[in-house]
């Protein structure tokens, strides 16, 4: 069998039952991305024949005789095709790992109307970008064909920050380079796959695992009795630990279904898999419990909103192993818990005039990151492990595998290179420890690919949480007390739980002036998958109980709900009170008064405007508001080191990674702008523990604010070391001197080029290294307004309009925000309305498919106005503030606002299905 | 995805290669869903493009469709005018998923797949249309599209039975039809599909109803219909009839049934507030 492969004649030689995506990989061609491997996403599109066709689910051996094009082959003759030049042009991607199928999809595409190109894209899945951008791209694409773009980069001296530059990786992006985890492998790889439980609470009684070893093609088979039990978190955090330790490479006991049984390392993906349906195993089922209230037993009811609920007993404990500690009780199964206080609440409520109380029921969701969970380990000829993996947080791995096995850390090496989006599934070490145990015992490299099962099964979610908040206020709209409880659904492990727990309260408490306020989260082990770090990080689930039981308030109180938030939201002049020992927050600027101009003139909204009615449909209008910290101060710390090069380029080395958002970008502008340089001539080594400076990694929005500053005060260093050095070599004072683009100049008018300042200066000299901790973390505040359509007969809801205000400080990268807020958006566009996992109840995960999980697709998302509220904060690097979580908190208290604008209904459970917002509509008429 | 257990890819040219079955083989007409799921069980493939059975063949008695006819070539043929019934078909490829799988995907391997939320079963119900079956080891037969799909993921077919051909009459062909349909979210699997076809010669209005029961249902009615009809239909179904899962409930679905129907009509011109006239079947 041959066919034509992007032009050159190839034989097909393969599996029967081997995909044509796995095929094309296997030729080399890296540009073809798995991600659902089900025909749902389109990231593995290619042409045959000139068709475009998701190539996961066509049979390779049916390729032969036909002519194969994937983006690798689209460009010709070097060439970039018009829709490539396009998604160049608009910048139509983020972490670029839906890109070459959306490239080659667009290209086909018929359109007439943005509609038609949306409609086009049900095939197509992003996670990133909110669409936006990319269907710019499509339309760009049309009058791209015949003129090239016009790419306005700045020269040397002008301003470098503040300009939308191209993310530096767009060109390997949209030509489908092998940039990613997976791209690349040292020779001689073999596979790790594992067999996960299929019950969710048992102890491992027996496990035989002699047919599975005697497959032919396996290398080696791992079970509990192989590897070294120490406890530790998955959660990539920096030291101390502040997370439960709980978990074990491979453990007697499985504590939900999907947890790792055992481990089998193949020659190929499909021999693991085969020897793992070999194993044998005896379990001892034990009682599971999938409700964190049950699982509390008599601590259930101890919390004070809580009181209603009925005490039982603990049907079972989790993690009842001595060796496991930082629990906070393990007996009942809590997990961690919160307790955050100012004033006296009893006092506050004694001062309402009105009071209300609600509950509400939040669901667990997935990350859904394109990129799988991916690692390859293989020891170098110095026995160094090293690690390529698509991590979040490249330096808490090393830390977590050296430990783990009694490693000096400088024997480890883990470095990242491009992500395909993590959403903070990736600050989690879900997939490296293992790997990393297969190549210590056996010396050879290891790679362990999560399929999107497992994805959707094993991994992290979002935790699902009730929670309950009672509110009271004085009649003119003050607040006078804010209670707030949360019971979060930890899972099988505790992991970030208790930390996400704490801005659950936090944040959404902290937003409002009230002077007495208390809150306790309780974060509760069950016998589900675990939960963990996800964009927004619990504060996503406290601001929807909190706006749209304010918004519930304002009604009450008649007063216009965004004038109500206006009056009571904190501002510069403020303290953030409640837990302020802990977290150091700190509101260095707040533009409410634009936000809310600019939103309510792009919606056309006026105080008290009433819905549209035309038969069963309704329109609303609805507005939520919320704050996310940038980075975490006194904790978060990241090294830049920069120097000048013999060559007069600089080299910048930064432990910051990048997780598609273009930080690799937005941290070389600072650095430019400084040198008076262009992001051209600074070359970048980023995120690998034994190539660059410490970083603690991309979470908690802290990049731009964190590793920002760390680039700032490199930069500045560095240019003033520069400077010292030209002073003396000229002999003119450092005040008369001026640096810009290769060269330095005197008033004078004598001059020194940055190559010969080079060669005349020692190397080491002319590097810089600055480290950098925030004493205070800054507030970045958001608000949303949206209008929906609900048809009262199917309850369906139809979101028509987004317009955001982000008061970001000073937007580095304007364009980079932006596509940092319309993601978000449409991230929590899904949370409000379709996504959710559901479980049956032995705890299997009912949706575990894109299918059946539903993300937004792109006809789902109306347009979105993106307003960057610019109000310099002192705080941050040139004014700028953490953006990266920000921009999901707001979208399902304002879709739901909206909702009960509309119809009068309150909805306080997601996603507000059709079924959920027909039934509600039911309940009243 | 990789389907690892498979060890055999048959590709047949002739009809009459095939003597044997084993019960781990499996057809692969489009394979989209093929090889979208794990197949543990399946060891062999047998491909039916070799066969050239991908005939759309538009004749003055109507529209047949070949074996491994994909959704693509049913979409773009050029149809004749008086040929309302088409719009229906065409709804449910649009409905079903991105183009990129109608370059693939057949009519009749939906068919045979015979999921509850099929798009196709419903408009062919509609339709009149008929299958031709090739047993395995029989004698072809032709039955009703009606009597196709048994339950959910469940069909006449025995293992190594055939779905050859589909024929569409060209007098239902000539019907008036209209297509509707609703899921969680904007797109995936349905919760409630609704076609209505309708010919006014006779006033006869046919309305089919798919995702909401394990295989289609439909009713007859004369036109004009009130919307009490629908509702009375409905409510003499016992609830237990209609699917409940993790997606909706049933009493949900009855609902969203009952919408579409109803919308199916007024988009057709066809629904009136007046008394029901009588209830044919
Ligand atoms: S469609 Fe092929 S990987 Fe998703
Ligand atoms: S850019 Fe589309 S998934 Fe990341």
């Amino acid at each position: 069998m041959h066919c034509r492969l992007n032009g050159r004649e190839t034989a097909i030689a393969c599996l029967p039952g081997t995909s044509l995506a796995t095929w094309l990989r296997d030729q080399g061609c890296a540009s073809v991305h798995k991600v659902c491997e089900s025909g749902d996403c389109g990231a593995c599109t290619v042409w045959v024949d000139g068709e475009a066709v998701h190539s996961c689910i066509y049979p390779a051996w049916r390729a032969s005789d036909r002519t194969l094009t994937t983006l690798e082959g689209l460009a010709e003759n070097g060439n970039l095709s018009p829709m490539q030049r396009a998604f160049l042009d608009q910048q139509g991607f983020q972490c670029g790992y839906c890109t070459p199928g959306m490239i080659l999809t667009a290209s086909q595409i018929d359109w007439q109307s943005e509609a038609d190109i949306r409609r086009a894209l049900d095939g197509n899945l992003c996670r990133c970008t909110g669409y936006q951008a990319i269907v710019k791209s499509i339309q760009r694409a049309r009058t791209l064909e015949h003129e090239s773009p016009a790419v306005a980069n700045p020269s040397p001296g002008q301003p470098q920050i503040g300009v939308s530059l191209p993310k530096q990786d767009g060109p390997a992006i949209v030509t489908g380079q092998p940039i990613y985890t997976a791209d690349w492998s040292p020779p001689g790889l073999l596979h790790l796959q594992v067999l996960r439980s299929p019950h969710p609470h048992a102890n491992i009684l027996n496990i035989d695992t002699r047919a599975a070893a005697a497959l032919s093609g396996v290398r080696a088979v791992f079970t509990h009795a192989d590897v070294p039990r120490r406890p530790y978190s998955t959660a990539g955090h920096g030291e101390p630990v502040p997370d439960p330790h709980d978990r074990y490479l491979l453990d007697r006991k499985v504590r939900f279904v999907g947890d790792r049984v055992a481990a089998v390392v193949a020659e190929s993906v499909a021999i693991a898999r085969q020897a793992c349906e070999l194993i044998q195993v005896e379990y001892e089922i034990l009682p599971h419990t999938l409700d964190p209230l049950v699982a509390m037993g008599d601590a259930a009811c101890e919390l004070p909103l809580f009181g209603d609920v009925e005490p039982g007993l603990v049907p079972a404990i989790l993690h009842d192993e001595a060796s496991s500690f930082q629990i906070r009780d393990p007996q009942r199964n809590i997990s961690g818990e919160v307790q955050l206080q100012c004033g006296d609440v009893a006092i506050g409520f004694a001062e309402a005039d009105v009071i209300l109380e609600r509950t509400y029921h939040l669901p667990a969701v997935q990350h859904f990151h394109l990129e799988p969970h991916v690692c390859t380990t293989w020891l170098t000829e110095d026995g160094t492990l090293t690690v390529r993996s698509s991590t979040q947080v490249p330096f808490h791995c090393q830390r977590l595998l050296a430990d783990l096995f009694d490693l000096r850390r400088d024997r480890v090496r883990v470095y990242k290179p491009n992500l395909g989006g993590g959403f903070g599934n990736k600050q989690e070490i879900l997939c490296e420890d293992l790997c990393a145990f297969a190549t210590l015992q056996l010396g050879e490299p290891v790679q362990w690919q999560f399929t999107r099962q497992e994805e959707f099964t094993a991994t992290n979610s979002r935790h699902a949480m009730q929670i309950r908040l009672k509110v009271g206020a004085k009649r003119e709209g003050t607040f006078t007390a804010m209670e707030m409880n949360a019971i979060a659904n930890a899972g099988a492990y505790g992991n970030h739980s208790e930390q996400v727990i704490f801005l659950t309260g936090s944040f959404p408490l902290g937003l409002y002036r009230c002077p007495h306020q208390r809150y306790c989260g309780r974060a509760v082990y069950t016998n589900t998958m675990p939960a963990g770090a996800f964009r927004g990080y619990g504060a996503t689930q406290g601001v929807f109980a909190m706006e749209t039981l304010i918004d519930e308030l304002a009604a009450e109180l008649q007063l216009d709900p965004l004038e109500l938030r206006r009056q009571q939201v904190i501002n510069e002049q403020d303290e953030f009170l409640i837990g302020r020992d802990e977290h150091f927050h700190i509101v260095g600027s707040a533009g409410f008064d634009e936000a809310i101009a600019k939103v309510t003139q792009a919606l056309g909204y006026q105080p008290h405007q009433a819905p549209k009615i035309t038969g069963n449909q309704r329109r609303g209008l609805g507005f939520a508001i919320s704050m996310q910290a940038s980075g975490l101060a006194k904790i978060h710390l990241a090294t830049v080191r920069l120097s000048l090069q013999g060559n007069g380029r600089y080299e910048m080395r930064a432990g910051a990674v990048d997780v598609g958002t273009g930080s690799d970008t937005t941290l070389r502008q600072i650095a430019a702008e400084i040198l008076g340089t262009t992001v051209s001539q600074i070359d970048l080594i980023a995120a690998d523990t034994q190539e660059t400076p410490f970083d603690a990694g991309s979470y908690a929005s802290a990049t731009l604010f964190i590793s920002g500053q760390a680039t700032e005060k490199a930069a500045r260093a560095l240019r003033d070391l520069l400077l010292a050095n030209a002073s003396s070599l000229l002999d003119v004072p450092v005040a008369q001197l001026e640096l810009v683009g290769d060269r330095l100049t005197a008033a004078n008018g004598s001059s020194l080029s940055l190559t010969d300042l080079a060669d005349q200066a020692d190397e080491k000299i002319l590097t810089v290294e600055e480290a950098f901790a925030a004493d205070h973390s800054s507030l970045t505040f958001a608000l949303l307004g949206v209008e929906v359509e609900v048809d009262l007969e199917t309850g369906r809801v139809d979101v028509l309009r987004c317009a955001q205000a982000l008061d970001i400080g000073k937007a580095i990268n304007p364009r980079i925000c932006e596509g940092q807020a319309t993601g978000g958006i449409v991230m929590g566009l899904g949370y409000a309305l379709s996504e959710a996992l559901q479980w049956d109840e032995q705890g299997q995960i009912l949706n575990p498919t894109p299918r059946t999980y539903r993300i937004p697709l792109a006809k789902r998302v109306p347009p979105l106005d993106v307003f960057l509220i610019e109000k310099a904060d002192p705080y941050g690097p040139f004014g700028a503030k953490g953006i990266g979580e920000i921009g999901t908190n707001c979208a399902a208290p304002a879709i739901a606002n909206a909702i009960a604008h509309a119809t009068g209904l309150r909805l306080r459970q997601l996603p507000m299905t059709p079924e959920r917002v027909w039934t509600a509509w039911q309940a009243v008429t | 995805m990789d389907l690892h257990s498979i060890e055999t890819y048959l590709r047949p040219t002739d009809w009459a290669e095939l003597t044997a079955w084993q019960p781990d083989w499996a057809w692969l007409a489009g394979g989209t869903w093929l090889f979208s799921e794990p197949q543990p069980q399946v060891r062999t493939l047998v491909d039916l493009q070799a066969l050239g059975w991908s005939e759309l063949a538009i004749a003055a008695d109507g529209l047949t469709i070949g074996a491994t006819c994909t959704m693509r070539q049913l979409l773009q043929a050029d149809y004749p005018a008086v040929w309302l019934g088409i719009e229906a078909l065409r709804n449910a490829v649009r409905e079903l998923a991105s183009f990129k799988i109608h370059n693939e995907a057949t009519i009749a391997g939906n068919l045979c797949l015979a999921l509850p939320a099929g798009t196709f079963a419903p408009a062919l119900v509609a339709l009149d249309a008929r299958y031709e079956v090739w047993p395995h080891g029989g004698e072809p037969y032709w039955l009703p599209a009606s009597a196709f799909q048994l339950g959910a993921r469940q069909t006449v077919l025995q293992p190594g039975d055939l779905l050859r051909r589909i024929h569409v009459p060209a007098a239902a062909l000539a019907w008036q039809t209209s297509y509707q349909r609703l899921c969680v979210a904007t797109a995936g699997i349905a919760l409630a599909i609704a076609v209505a076809a309708y010919h006014p010669a006779t006033q006869t209005v046919r309305l089919v109803a798919g995702a909401s029961f394990p295989q289609p249902r439909q009713w007859e009615f004369f036109a004009p219909l009130c919307r009490e009809q629908i509702t009375t239909a409905l409510a003499a179904l016992p609830l237990t009839d209609f699917i409940a899962d993790a997606a909706a409930s049933a009493v949900y679905r009855r609902q969203v049934l009952g919408v579409l129907l109803v919308r199916s009509l007024s988009d057709l011109g066809l629904l009136s507030e007046f008394e029901p006239i009588s209830i044919h079947s």
